[in-house]
Parts: structure tokens; C-alpha cells; sequence
């Protein structure tokens, strides 16, 4: 399906060479899209997924929960959509998590807003590992704002945790008893904590509803209040001439080996056709997994071993931010199935290296409510359906109205993302035998935590259920390191100044290919140690902005 | 609840399941227990075809408890087929609680919609938690100079 301004039905010319494709109609590849169509450019997206239906979403559905853990779960493994490809994740720690559909995975993240901090800049000139980036928070700071302002982001200025910064377009959401329920905590202990930033805007904003904290955010916003590209950035981009076609699997990224250049990109469409879309510049945009399966896919005489990939570090230094939670239970009700599923509130007290602790870098906290009936007796804390010894009667039965009575409502979560550092053994390979079902080989993960993060997860645990104590717990509960927390895919093409290190220059331009670029999380040469979202939109648009200035130089197809 | 029907489960499928649903979820205090609520007849019929993957381990385990003593049986398929315990102990716990009557004796109206006024001040703004965390000062690392 090819949509354009003229309507989502009309189609292109299929021959036709654009200014620039693009693969991948996520955060970032939405970010190019509506910027380099405004300034000009004539662009074709590539999407695999399709537009999404906010009546498919079943946030106001009784069966809310229970398809939340199959329909609209977030591994796409378990949710096995048509849409989805398979991940062999046999060698893997953690399961990737993503959504294909216009908007990306943006249609189930939570939508917390945390921008990168100056040290996720210089990991190595402050604690003497990793790399630092090509540019500084200061350089990325101009483009974050432009982006705070397209996505709705809503919170409260003034945050000790960063740099002084311009205001936020809307005002915070509530945090509600269990945000102010962890606030106490952090009072009580001296500790940072402010209300929660997220990409959720508290009144109307840029074709978004304001957020009613139904708090479903992870299955989808059916009210349209959680930004997610397609409502933000789409109706621009088609207005300005962008097209997209959905349902468009990206297989091959052509490269004449003559001319040094990328001439296009091969996809098959859901009727199993392949079809080429030409391009002057082409952008990949498919995530820190699906953005390197290309690349590797895309196998020419000059490149071998994958597209741009003479360095080898193509699919290598993957990251995933490995996850742990603490969980508290409080004697008061906490409204606790009230969203936003969102972060109520976030805390940077432990985020900077302290080498006392045992590890380098930290953490970021963000607090969330414990859900419905079904959520607090399996989500965290607690593995009541699990068999093992123990007797089915030990967690259900009475037991199960005890926990239910004792959880429900009185829950309150803190989750822990944890600087990844990158190692070049956690990698993106292409699986020799799986493929999607357009018979495209699908890739294959290998992937360990680190002791590093290993320790560092574990500090925080211990800090967090101190948190939840000091705020009155009467009971609390750890999950360490979950396997299904893979939402941040990064690091595996990175940028850098170094060639025969590094796959990218500092604009997310292939060093090896003047007309191939790669704006998404793949660029990150660190991680951070909060949701990157914020990050990789800011960063595109760093990207995109520099593509348009230097048009006249721009070596194309 | 409008979910797509599937299969029906025969009456011996409904009693064997019955008996294992009021195990797993009995009467105790004001909760029902899984039967008073019905969730052997229509419930399970909507929960089934909410989740057509968990339906053939759903019947696989009614088939190994037929029967049989409902604990005896919960607690051998628990160890021997879990997949298929989780099945039939996922379908009653969340049909039990997508019930009306359930989730009102829990305080719990679903995922509804809250209004408030965003321009509305919040509490941390007046009893001094924000200041005292802003009073503590900038905590971030600046870049480092070269």
C-alpha cells in the first residue's frame, strides 16, 4: 500500500528515482521523512509494518490484560504477527522486543522521555571505557528541543538532574498516589527524584489527544494521546510529498560496485513481489537489529561481508540496557491500574560512576503502577503460575485471593535501565537456516550480560527496595535481570571518526558509502542508561538537518 | 466480554474443568469462587477465543485430569505439563477477573479513564518535596572540557 498526500490508496510510480529512500518508518526514519520532504526532497518509505488501528488496540476492552500477553506483546517471537520476523535468540541473555508498523515500536513503548546526560557523551574521557561520541550533549541539545516540541513531551522544568533547558511544551502529567507513593520514599532518603517526563502530552498537542491515564500505553494508546510518529510526524511528512509504502519488506540495498554508490533498495511486498525503489541517498532506519540484517544482506563484489562493512563491526557491540525491577506493597491504595504506563516519576541519584560500587556508569529509575488483577500476580515479584515443587494450591486457592488482595491497587514498581557497555561478542549474525515469511534470512543474536551490568543491576536493586521501604512497603519484592526487557536495540553500526572502527562518520554517513546513511539507534556508539527514544529522535534530526545543508555536496547514485 | 467463539468445550470438558477452576480459584470471604461466577459456561467459551494459542493445551490438560481428583490432578499436570497447566490456570484466572462482578468486589473498574487539570498545581509543588531536591543542587557530570 503506497500512501502520499493524494491519499493512502494513491501509488507512485514504482520506477521512478527518488531524492531519498528510506527503510523504516519508526522514530527516526519518521524524523528524516517529514524534515528532508519539507526542505524539498522527494522521498519513498519503506515500511514493513502497516498504519495502526486504534481500534485494535484493546486498552478498553476487558480482555485487556490477557491479550496483552500474546496479541500485543512486545516479542515479536511470542506475538508472531505476520508482520513480525523471527529472531533467533537461542545465544541471547534477553529477548529483543520491537512492533512493525508506521511509528515503530513507539506503538508499545511506555513513552518515558529521557534524554541522554553530557557524561553518555564522554564515557571515556570521564570513566575510561567504552568510546565518546563524535559530538557533545551541548551539539545535540538545539535538536532535542525542536524534537521536545514535534512529540508533545510533557513534565516540569527545572530538573537538577540536566543541564538548564527550554521548557516543555505541556505541562506534567499527574503522578497520582503511587508516583507520590515513591516520592515519599525519595524525600525521606535525601534522594533525586522528579515527576516523570514522558512523550504523552497532558493537552492537546500536534495532532495528539491529551493523555487519560487509562494506562495502557504498552498495548497501544487507543485514545491517541502517547506520541507515536504516525500521529506526529506522518501527516506532515505526506503533506509535504513524503510517500510511504507499507507492507514493504526490505531485502537487498543495491551497491555499483563501479560507481562507489547505493542505487536503491530491493523489497518484497505481502503478495511475496519484489520490487526496486531507486534512490539518489538511501537511510536505514530499522533499529539497532533489523537496520545490520540489511547491511549484512546487501552482499556485493566490493563488500563481501555485508554493506559498509570492510571494518567487520557491522551487527557487532550490540546493546540492550538489561532490566531488573523492585516491587513495593503498601498498605495504602495506590490506584494502582492508573496510568500513565509512563514513568510517575524518575530518579538519576545513582546514574553517575561512583567507582566505590564495583562497577562503572548507572542508572536511571522510573516508577510505574503495578497494573490490573492479572499484572501484580504475574508481572513482577512473583511467579505464581510457575510449577516446581511447590504445591498449585501454595499460590492458588486462597493464597491467590490473599495476594490479590494484598497486591492489587497497592503496588507500586520501580524499573531500572542500566548502562550496557558495549563488547563486540554481543552481536547481530544472520541465522543460516531461519528466515521471515518472505523466505529473508532473519537474524540471530548472541548476546551476554556483563558482569558489569551484572553488579550494577544488582546495586540498584538493593537501592531501590531501601526506596520502597523508606516510602512504608509491607512487603517488597526483586526481579533481576528479565529476559522479555530488550526495548532498546543500539550500537550495532556505529559511528565514529576511525574507519577501520567504526561504520558511520559523525552525520550517521557510512565511511565506506557517500550516499548510505544510518540514523537510527545502530549509530549509538554508547547506550546511556535511560530509554533512548529521546535520543535517537534528536539525533536524527541532527542527522537530517546536516543532510539538507550540505545537498549541494552530497555524492548520490 | 465479545470474544470470537471457537469450539465448544463438550459437558464432560466443562465439568472436569469446573473442578480444577474452583481449585485454583475457591469461595473465601466475599470472592466467589470460579464456578459461582460461571466461568465453566460462557466465560471460558470468550476466554478461549481470546486466546486460540492456548486452546489445544487447554484441552490437553482437561484430557490428562479427566476424571480425577481435581488436586491430585492440578498438581501432577503442574509438574508433568506445565504448558498446559499454565493454559487452563491462565484461562481461569483471567476470565475470573474480566468479570463485572469480580472486579467490582476488588475495587477494580478496568482500564477506564481518569479527568484532571493539567494546569492544576501539583501537591510536590507545595509541601516543599520538589525544593528540597532542587535545593540539593545540579547533580549531572558536565561534558569535560578539552
Amino acid at each position: 500500500m503506497v500512501a502520499s498526500a493524494g491519499g493512502k490508496g494513491k501509488r507512485s510510480r514504482r520506477d521512478e528515482e527518488v531524492d531519498v529512500v528510506i527503510v523504516g518508518a519508526g522514530p527516526s526514519g519518521s524524523v528524516a521523512a517529514k524534515h528532508l520532504s519539507a526542505a524539498g526532497f522527494s522521498v519513498v518509505t519503506l515500511e514493513q509494518g502497516h498504519w495502526p488501528d486504534p481500534d485494535e488496540f484493546p486498552g478498553k476492552r476487558p480482555e485487556f490484560e490477557l491479550v496483552s500477553q500474546k496479541q500485543w506483546h512486545p516479542n515479536p517471537n511470542y506475538r508472531d504477527r505476520e508482520r513480525d520476523y523471527p529472531i533467533n535468540t537461542d545465544e541471547s541473555h534477553i529477548n529483543p522486543l520491537m512492533f512493525a508498523a508506521v511509528g515503530g515500536s513507539t506503538t508499545l513503548y511506555a513513552g518515558h522521555w529521557t534524554p541522554f546526560l553530557p557524561s553518555d557523551f564522554r564515557v571515556k574521557t570521564l570513566d575510561g571505557v567504552a568510546d565518546d561520541w563524535p559530538f557533545t550533549y551541548e551539539d545535540l541539545l538545539p535538536y532535542l528541543e525542536e524534537v521536545e516540541r514535534e512529540v508533545g513531551v510533557s513534565g516540569l522544568p527545572g530538573n537538577p538532574a540536566y543541564p538548564p533547558q527550554k521548557a516543555f511544551p505541556t505541562p506534567p502529567l499527574p503522578i497520582g498516589k503511587c508516583g507520590m507513593k515513591a516520592a515519599e520514599g525519595m524525600d525521606k532518603l535525601g534522594w533525586h527524584w522528579w515527576p516523570g517526563t514522558n512523550a504523552i502530552p497532558s493537552v492537546p498537542w500536534n495532532g495528539l489527544n491529551p493523555c487519560v491515564r487509562r494506562g495502557t500505553c504498552m498495548t497501544g494508546c487507543p485514545e491517541g494521546a502517547k506520541s507515536t510518529a504516525n500521529i506526529t510526524y506522518w501527516p506532515h511528512a505526506l503533506k509535504s510529498g513524503a510517500k510511504i509504502v507499507t507492507g514493504a519488506r526490505a531485502r537487498e540495498i543495491e551497491y555499483d560496485d563501479t560507481r562507489g554508490v547505493v542505487t536503491g533498495v530491493v523489497y518484497v511486498d505481502e503478495h511475496g513481489r519484489e520490487h526496486r525503489q531507486r534512490g539518489k541517498v538511501v537511510i536505514v532506519c530499522g533499529n539497532g537489529i533489523g537496520t545490520p540484517r540489511l547491511l549484512l544482506l546487501s552482499k556485493s563484489k566490493t563488500f563481501p561481508n555485508g554493506l559498509a562493512n570492510s571494518s567487520g563491526i557491522v551487527g557487532k557491540r550490540l546493546m540492550m540496557h538489561p532490566f531488573s525491577a523492585a516491587l513495593g506493597i503498601y498498605e495504602d491504595p495506590l490506584d494502582g491500574w492508573r496510568g500513565p504506563f509512563g514513568q510517575l516519576i524518575e530518579s538519576f541519584e545513582f546514574y553517575e560512576t561512583d567507582e566505590k560500587r564495583g562497577f562503572v556508569r548507572g542508572a536511571k529509575w522510573g516508577a510505574m503502577p503495578g497494573g490490573g488483577p492479572l499484572g501484580v500476580t504475574s508481572f513482577v515479584g512473583s511467579k505464581i503460575f510457575s510449577g516446581g515443587d511447590a504445591k498449585v494450591e501454595d499460590s492458588w486457592g486462597k493464597n491467590l485471593h490473599d495476594l490479590v488482595e494484598r497486591r492489587f491497587n497497592h503496588c507500586m514498581v520501580w524499573g531500572i535501565i542500566g548502562e550496557d557497555l558495549p563488547e563486540e561478542s554481543n552481536r547481530v549474525e544472520l541465522d543460516s537456516e531461519l528466515t521471515d515469511t518472505s523466505g529473508i534470512p532473519a537474524p540471530k543474536l548472541i548476546y551476554k550480560v556483563s558482569e558489569n551490568s551484572h553488579n550494577m543491576l544488582k546495586f540498584h536493586v538493593d537501592r531501590c527496595v531501601e526506596a520502597c521501604e523508606a516510602a512504608g512497603s509491607i512487603e517488597t519484592h526483586v526481579v533481576h535481570q528479565v529476559p522479555d526487557t530488550g526495548w532498546h536495540l543500539l550500537g550495532t553500526c556505529r559511528m565514529g571518526d576511525d574507519p577501520k572502527t567504526s561504520a558511520l562518520n559523525q552525520w550517521g554517513q557510512a565511511h565506506e558509502v557517500p550516499n548510505l546513511y544510518i540514523l537510527d539507534a545502530s549509530a549509538f556508539p554508547t547506550c546511556g542508561g535511560v530509554n533512548p527514544t529521546a535520543t535517537i529522535m534528536s539525533v536524527a534530526l541532527r542527522q537530517t538537518k546536516h543532510l539538507i545543508a550540505a545537498r549541494r555536496n552530497q555524492k548520490a547514485a | 466480554m465479545t470474544g470470537k467463539k471457537i469450539t465448544r468445550l463438550s459437558d464432560k470438558d466443562r465439568e472436569t474443568f469446573a473442578g480444577i477452576a474452583d481449585l485454583l480459584i475457591p469461595r473465601y470471604g466475599r470472592m466467589p469462587s470460579a464456578t459461582e461466577i460461571g466461568i465453566h459456561k460462557d466465560i471460558i467459551d470468550q476466554v478461549l477465543g481470546f486466546r486460540p494459542d492456548i486452546g489445544e493445551k487447554f484441552r490437553r490438560g482437561l484430557e490428562k485430569c479427566r476424571g480425577k481428583d481435581p488436586s491430585e490432578a492440578a498438581n501432577r499436570l503442574s509438574r508433568e505439563d506445565a504448558d498446559a497447566f499454565d493454559a487452563i490456570s491462565l484461562a481461569t484466572s483471567a476470565g475470573y477477573y474480566m468479570n463485572e462482578t469480580v472486579r467490582e468486589l476488588i475495587g477494580y473498574p478496568g482500564q477506564d479513564q481518569s479527568e484532571y487539570d493539567p494546569f492544576a498545581t501539583p501537591e510536590y509543588l507545595t509541601n516543599g518535596m520538589i525544593e528540597r531536591v532542587v535545593r540539593r543542587g545540579p547533580m549531572y557530570k558536565p561534558t569535560p572540557r578539552d
